[in-house]
């Protein structure tokens, strides 16, 4: 069996502009992506964050990840938009 | 023994309870960091706040900030406190507070620590302005 093919349900957490676009603070997510990344780019096509990548940094189980941690069934998931504290 | 402690807040920040807590017969040197809410920003005028956070992912974050300071510059303690919610014109945002043997290091280890909260902690602020500007998340540029 091909690994994409797994099917793994986690939560998602929004915060900020994401927030208001999804119109959700979170919600229960099933999803074949491997990476964090597929799953920014699946996202993205749901709810098109218009925002760049390259400003949004991923978040798993309340820890900074990099793009290419790999997703676990039960994660809990965040995508940072730009941050503006202070 | 060296100590550093972070809060999110939907309260006033006391500042005063805050300088109490750095009394510390081994340290010379005490350095704080006070953000305020603005009146403007980019040619428009600001009349209030909003600022919310990953809470969870906040604390973890700025406990490495912290005790990365602590590391770094040799200082004794550090302290930070950031406001959430709604905030007035002249409202203090954010507190940084370190003490240490010498004034060298209590300085510039306060500068690192609100340089990287800043940079890095999941906090987002969002202004409201007094002429028709939409509301505006900072730093994601889109009004929303």
């Amino acid at each position: 069996m091909k690994k994409s093919l797994v099917n793994k349900t986690i939560q998602l957490n929004y915060f900020s502009r994401f927030a208001e676009l999804t119109k959700k603070t979170n919600e229960a997510w099933s999803t074949e992506a491997v990476t964090v990344q597929e799953l920014w780019f699946e996202l993205d096509a749901q709810y098109r964050f218009e925002q760049e990548m390259s400003s949004v940094r991923p978040a798993i189980n309340h820890e900074f990840c990099d793009w290419q941690r790999v997703i676990n069934d039960r994660d809990i998931i965040s995508f940072i938009p730009p941050v503006s504290g202070g | 023994m060296p100590v550093h402690y972070f809060e999110l807040t939907e309260k006033k920040i006391g500042r005063d309870l805050l300088v109490d807590k750095f009394s510390d017969p081994a340290c010379g040197a005490f350095v704080s960091f006070e953000g305020w809410v603005r009146n403007h920003h980019d040619n428009r005028p600001v009349s209030h706040l909003f600022y919310e956070a990953y809470s969870k992912l906040a604390i973890n974050e700025a406990s490495k900030i912290l005790e990365q300071a602590l590391v770094s510059y040799g200082i004794n303690s550090a302290i930070c406190i950031h406001r959430l919610g709604r905030l007035q014109i002249g409202d203090m945002a954010v507190w940084v507070g370190v003490n240490a043997a010498h004034r060298g290091a209590a300085f510039e280890a306060c500068r690192f620590v609100i340089d990287e909260i800043k940079l890095r902690i999941p906090i987002w602020k969002k202004e409201y302005y007094l002429d028709s500007t939409k509301p505006l998340w900072v730093g994601s540029e889109v009004a929303g």
